[in-house]
């Protein structure tokens, strides 16, 4: 009894301060030494082990198959303090097939020592065919689903086959798919990214839309010029199917309606071989669905404010009363290309990309739920009236034009 | 783990045994020669000047080389009793009376002579007495009063502490001149017996937190405190805590401005660094000149302060964890060039991140110690290492040389060194975590150092104040100072019981509105 408690203080008096201090330091090495271990974490990806893509285009290939193509970042060695001069980045393009949008990424994989990574591919380009097929939904779901993909990347459709698009060397940009990407996010054509497309495509009327990159080849007499792409103009969706395309007066059109921006230049014409040139500062668009005695209609009120930049007519300006005269041609030229789009996308397509289901749906929810089923039968039947006001802020910088 | 490492040591014995140390003075001069010689037997130092008291009564001076002034022991102490004016045998009252000196001291046994010898107090011993007199005549060679080069301000006082205490006192008595500043005096170290200062001003201190300061100074039991940081390490409240928990600082005003927001200083004999407790993390981001520069400045260079304080510490692991598992978190053009940059680097992003960050606290080190000339060429090769010779090689990539570069910048920015390597330290096993688990592990990282914090403790005082506790009133003096116009409180957490420092509505305004 008396022995074992003396052992026992013997022990307490080992498991002094120094001891537990070793251990303290000894086991803080041992759970160290499990994080080194840990390094192989089944995330981890070093950054010279990824294949970074930045544009990817799907097309439609032979016995219902997809072709997927992709734009592959080189990285370039900068060892040795050698800077490469040329600072284009090195891209690659490869392509492979497969079943699906999926299918056909890891038949990529094959061609691949690096893992590709989706996370820094902006831009998807779908090609014209595989966008007419319809159910391209399905594909997208690949760029919804994975964990990589962005959803705020722009989706494109291109006129031909899209594979053709990347292949197109870029000016100022590093790879195509910038290019394409800084131009809607200018405002050139329409900005669509992966989600506005999919609220399009979900909301009320199903009218969707993607700008649509033709590509534009030189003409005999610049032959010094690239082959580049161009937003030129913008495809039309009913749902997930592709049904037509308008070219780029309609497209302004009908992204005013929208109450989105185009470029900000409108040129009026006041007579024949005249011209005169408005910046836009402020545009607003505002759509007010009425129901009359059964009858449908849409007012489209666009006011726009801006600044003259070019006067090539005959017009003082510098007169209030004139710059009245401006405005109407203006307003003249701003209506026109919503008539034409108007008349191409709701009359001829019976598609409805403006937005008028939803305003009906929002303003009108009980007659909206007895038409939403035929409503491609009551879309060319409505009635739009178009009031386009223009404001001139300013006439520019100088008073006259030199004669 | 951490529950059996607070176990409190047990007690120590003394180290030293006293045998006939406080035995009371003989009435014998010889035999008090003869004990002082077998106390101080090999002392060279000490000198025994026997002489004669007007000619009559022996007497002995016994004072050690060097501590004393040996001019005024000629013409103050033995020119006037080695006179031929006194003509009887005089006692030993009647001897100080005639020493020309203010400050004697009745000293009774032997050991008030070995501490009054050593404390350079020249001992006079007489015949027939059992009591002898200690001469105030201590002087030594010291250093003159310096600016810090730890803590050097752009504006403010350009006066250090020095080694010798009765300075630095004078130095606090200076700057608070009212007899409010207290001083507590205890000797620490049975060798060195060193002399410590608890200096602090009533009725602002709180009396509990003076006790708790003496309670935990006396319990100190060690052989010689040669500077402040020994007393710093068995005084805290958390010895395994990386975090400093007690100020320590070189600058007779900052240990003022302590003073009065009710803190304590304790001063140590021997080193110009003293130590303020209690403290909050945030008096480490609290440089001197922030409470004399603009307040509009000052609050912007704290702001940056305690913004660097966090990129010191996650800016290697954000980049770790970024290059190794979130790809996608960077814009687009950088990652490229993150790419390319990257091809040719053999390691791993955090193996590579160790290593840089080993190499660069290993060149701040050997800067550190090196005598200045050679400093300098120490810092061109590291330098070179770092910058371009590492990347040529390919061993990393030019922007962990950046990374590495900005991390080394912001831990300087810190005001405080002992918070600041602290700080350098922990970003090691945040790397790790962030080379392991990406930005969960770094988030894991910092919810682990806040945890830590909110529960570390500075004599009683939350280390983490005003945050937590949130003390709204001394938000004005965290992140931001405030102006002095509107600094009317002192903290909450010291200074409650004199809680106005100032008139309020001081703020100036014009004089006829």
């Amino acid at each position: 009894m008396k022995l074992t408690e003396i052992k026992r203080k013997g022990i307490e008096r080992m498991n002094d301060t120094l001891f537990r201090i070793m251990k303290a330091i000894l086991s803080f090495f041992l759970v160290l030494s499990q994080c080194v271990l840990l390094t192989g974490c089944w995330d981890n990806k070093e950054l010279n082990q990824l294949a970074i893509i930045v544009g990817a285009a799907i097309d439609k290939d032979k016995n219902n198959k997809i072709k997927l193509t992709v734009q592959v970042f080189l990285p370039q060695s900068q060892s040795g303090g050698q800077q490469s001069s040329s600072g284009k980045a090195q891209v690659e393009i490869k392509s492979a097939v497969g079943t699906n949008l999926a299918d056909a990424a890891s038949n990529l994989q094959r061609e691949y020592s690096r893992k590709l990574f989706w996370g820094h591919c902006k831009t998807y380009i779908f090609g014209r065919s595989l966008s007419e097929k319809g159910n391209l939904g399905r594909q997208i779901d690949f760029i919804d689903r994975h964990p990589e993909p962005r959803e705020d990347s722009h989706l494109y459709v291109s006129d031909g086959k899209a594979s053709d698009i990347l292949q197109l060397s870029a000016s100022l940009e590093k790879y195509v798919g910038d290019v394409l990407r800084k131009m809607s996010e200018m405002h050139v054509g329409a900005n669509m990214t992966l989600k506005d497309f999919e609220l399009m495509v979900t909301s009320e009327g199903g009218g969707a839309l993607l700008p649509l990159i033709k590509i534009k080849h030189p003409n005999n007499d610049d032959r010094k010029m690239n082959v580049s792409p161009i937003i030129g103009g913008t495809a039309i969706f009913m749902r997930d199917k592709m049904i037509g395309r308008i070219n780029e007066v309609e497209s302004k059109g009908l992204l005013w309606v929208r109450n989105q921006n185009e470029l900000p230049e409108i040129t009026g014409y006041p007579k024949k071989g005249q011209t005169i040139s408005l910046y836009l500062k402020r545009t607003k668009t505002n759509l007010v669905p009425k129901i009359e005695n059964g009858k449908w209609s849409v007012t489209i009120n666009i006011s726009k404010e801006g600044m003259i930049v070019q006067n090539g007519s005959k017009i003082n300006i510098m007169s209030k009363k004139n710059t009245k005269r401006v405005e109407n041609y203006i307003e003249k030229d701003v209506s026109n290309s919503i008539e034409k789009a108007l008349k191409q996308v709701k009359d001829g397509m019976k598609v409805d990309p403006f937005g008028f289901a939803t305003a009906f749906h929002r303003k009108y929810p009980k007659e909206w739920e007895k038409v939403k089923d035929h409503w491609e039968v009551v879309l060319p039947d409505i009635y739009v009236e178009t009031k386009v006001k223009v404001h001139v802020l300013e006439p520019g910088l100088s008073t006259t034009t030199l004669e | 783990m951490f529950r059996i490492l607070k176990k409190r040591p047990q007690k120590q014995h003394p180290i030293e045994e006293m045998s006939n140390r406080n035995l009371p003075l003989s009435t014998e001069l010889d035999k008090n020669l003869q004990i002082l010689k077998s106390i101080y037997k090999g002392c060279i130092d000490v000198i025994y000047h026997p002489f004669l008291i007007a000619g009559k009564t022996k007497a002995l001076l016994v004072y050690i080389d060097g501590l004393s002034d040996t001019e005024q022991i000629d013409s103050s102490v033995l020119a006037p009793l080695m006179s031929k004016t006194i003509d009887k045998s005089i006692n030993l009252q009647e001897t100080c009376e005639n020493i020309q000196l203010s400050n004697i001291r009745v000293v009774k046994t032997y050991d008030d002579c070995i501490k009054n010898i050593s404390n350079g107090n020249p001992i006079l011993l007489m015949e027939h007495e059992e009591q002898g007199a200690a001469l105030g005549l201590a002087k030594w060679d010291k250093r003159s009063i310096k600016e810090p080069d730890s803590e050097s301000v752009i504006r403010g006082p350009r006066e250090g502490f020095v080694e010798t205490l009765g300075v630095n006192i004078s130095m606090l008595r200076r700057k608070i001149r009212s007899p409010n500043l207290k001083m507590i005096k205890m000797n620490i170290g049975s060798y060195s017996d060193t002399s410590i200062i608890i200096a602090y001003i009533e009725g602002i201190a709180n009396q509990s937190l003076i006790d708790e300061v003496q309670n935990r100074l006396q319990k100190v039991e060690i052989d010689s405190v040669l500077e402040s940081g020994y007393i710093e390490e068995l005084i805290e409240d958390n010895v395994f805590s990386p975090f400093p928990q007690l100020l320590d600082t070189e600058r007779p005003d900052v240990a003022s401005a302590n003073l009065l927001e009710g803190r304590v200083v304790i001063l140590v004999d021997g080193t110009p660094f003293v130590l303020i407790a209690p403290v909050s993390f945030f008096s480490f981001f609290q440089a001197p000149d922030d409470y004399y520069q603009r307040y509009l400045i000052s609050s912007v260079i704290r702001i940056m302060r305690l913004f660097f304080m966090l990129i010191s510490v996650f800016l290697p692991s954000l980049y770790v964890a970024v290059s190794s598992f979130h790809q996608e978190m960077v814009p687009t053009t950088l990652i490229l060039s993150m790419a390319s940059l990257r091809e040719s680097v053999p390691f791993t992003a955090l193996i590579e991140a160790v290593i840089m960050e080993i190499v660069f606290e290993a060149l701040r080190e050997a800067g550190l110690r090196l005598p200045k000339q050679v400093g300098a060429a120490v810092s061109i090769v590291g330098a070179l290492v770092i910058g371009q010779a590492a990347v040529q090689a390919g061993l990393v990539s030019p922007l962990m040389v950046i990374v590495v570069a900005i991390t080394g910048i912001a831990s300087f920015m810190i005001p405080r060194y002992s918070e600041g390597i602290a700080l350098r330290l922990i970003r090691f096993p945040i790397m790790m975590l962030a080379g392991t688990m990406g930005l969960y592990g770094l988030a894991l990282g910092f919810i682990a150092i806040v945890i830590h914090l909110c529960k570390l403790r500075s004599f009683g005082v939350p280390y983490l104040s005003p945050i937590a506790p949130t003390i709204g009133r001394d938000m004005k003096d965290a992140f931001i100072r405030s102006p002095w116009w509107m600094l009317n409180t002192r903290q909450h957490l010291t200074g409650r019981i004199n809680k106005y420092r100032q008139a309020p509505n001081q703020q100036p305004k014009p004089k006829n509105r």
